[in-house]
């Protein structure tokens, strides 16, 4: 696939990311769970995006969604330009091991697992290291409870949420 | 036992700057096994009214009492389920609930989740499939490979498949082909006269005239008027100051010059007999 390829997109496929972008937003502001794990529902949204658009225009809806959502919501502690990169390459990985691909349970674990290790743990946490400047390590322990629960329940919803979506567009 | 509204009001974003209220003050009783209709032009409180009736959205003041449970502002979420078993809505567009694999289980879906087990449940989803005039091979296929009109069938067999008491409806043919409307409100007259409750909100007079026995008329969330179709109809100034239309039958009785009409005609069999009579006499 060369460059030109990839980023190579039909205007309906556009303002389907559009859309799937305007979900992601929508799902983040919710979050399930009781009030020792709760886990928000946004990843959902990165599923997507990375199963319908592949890494390239995944990683664009992903950053865009946490534009927008900063611009409607805004974020707490301030804009951090760190986050919108995070908010990028949850949907960029996704798209790397899902895209075009029958949806698999080892895919799904794969998947999950580098999301939670290179995002939320590596990433997230070196932007809260920078950010407020507090110790990377001490940052990282506070951290390891809630990451060691919630990608197990992002597995199980996304095996749910990949098989509803491969149904509608297999119909479509 | 009868649906009673107690001085119902319900305010959306109550102490925030949207404030805006839904429902103002309203009182009724309705009669269990009857068909009755909402009527009112859009943004008088008929959809709100219908989301008080089970409990998706709770009154902020006033009692409900429907299907033997009480609904009070401080209900709370639990024991929902037994009052929602029993009293259903349809909304307006219902085919975009659709979600299952099979069409079968999608109307399968509502019967399970008010706990039917497995068997019961297909064997009320194929019954109901057939009751909304579909052939049962569709039952294998994705509901998303279904034409608009079928859909909506689908959506209301789900609704219907678990025989709910009381059935709300929001505008069930908008969108549908005459054939189709006729059917479907045949399918409700029926299901009604089988001894459940119908609630029709509705724009179309004529469906107002041919199947309700009791009206009421929504106007800025207030419920301005309760009674019979004919009741309603009589009074033609009454109606246009509240924006309401007239079915179609008796605006063309009145046009009929030369005619004498004992009572007005609402329905199209009416004005045919009635033609009839002053024709032969």
């Amino acid at each position: 696939m060369t460059i030109k390829e990839m980023f190579k997109v039909e205007l309906r496929d556009l303002v389907l990311l559009g859309i799937i972008v305007a979900m992601k937003i929508i799902l983040s502001r919710f979050t399930v769970g009781s009030a020792v794990v709760h886990v928000s529902l946004g990843f959902i949204g990165s599923v997507m995006l990375g199963f319908l658009f592949g890494p390239v225009w995944g990683s664009i809806g992903g950053g865009i969604s946490d534009l927008v959502s900063s611009a409607l919501f805004g974020n707490q502690g301030g804009f951090f330009i760190g986050f919108t990169l995070s908010a990028m390459i949850g949907p960029f990985i996704y798209g790397l091991v899902f895209y075009q691909k029958p949806v698999k349970i080892w895919r799904i674990i794969l998947a999950t697992l580098l999301v939670t290790v290179v995002v939320n743990i590596g990433l997230n946490t070196l932007w809260v290291h920078l950010l407020y400047g507090i110790d990377y390590s001490v940052a990282l322990i506070q951290r390891i409870p809630k990451e060691a629960i919630t990608p197990w329940v992002e597995m199980i919803v996304s095996y749910f949420v990949l098989n509803a979506i491969s149904r509608v567009r297999i119909n479509r | 036992m009868s649906i009673k509204f107690e001085h119902v009001s319900y305010i959306y974003s109550p102490e925030t700057p949207l404030e805006k209220k839904g429902l103002d003050n309203v009182s009724f009783e309705l009669q269990e096994g009857s068909f009755n209709a909402i009527i009112g032009h859009t943004g008088s409180g008929k959809s709100t009214l219908m989301q008080h009736f089970n409990a998706l959205i709770r009154p902020t003041s006033g009692k409900i009492e429907i299907a033997g449970t009480t609904i009070t502002p401080e209900t709370t979420n639990k024991n929902l389920k037994e009052l929602r078993r029993h009293v259903s809505l349809v909304f307006q567009f219902p085919e975009a609930q659709l979600f299952e694999n099979t069409v079968i289980d999608d109307i399968a879906f509502g019967p399970k989740n008010f706990g039917y087990d497995n068997e019961k449940a297909l064997a009320s989803a194929k019954f109901w499939l057939k009751k909304v005039g579909l052939p049962e091979e569709i039952g294998k296929r994705s509901p998303f490979e279904l034409s608009g009109g079928q859909m909506r069938r689908v959506a209301i067999a789900g609704v219907m498949a678990y025989e709910p008491d009381i059935l709300c409806l929001d505008e069930p043919a908008a969108g549908l082909d005459p054939e189709a409307r006729k059917q479907m409100m045949a399918l409700f007259s029926e299901y009604q006269k089988e001894g459940h409750t119908v609630i029709l909100v509705t724009h179309n007079m004529d469906d107002v005239a041919n199947y309700a026995e009791n009206v009421l008329v929504m106007e800025h969330g207030k419920m301005i008027k309760q009674a019979t179709p004919r009741e309603i109809f009589k009074d033609r100034n009454w109606l246009q100051e509240h924006h309401l239309e007239e079915p179609k039958p008796s605006l063309f009785a009145t046009k009929l010059q030369n005619y004498h009409f004992a009572k007005l005609p609402l329905t199209i069999a009416d004005l045919v007999k009635d033609i009839e009579t002053n024709l032969k006499g």
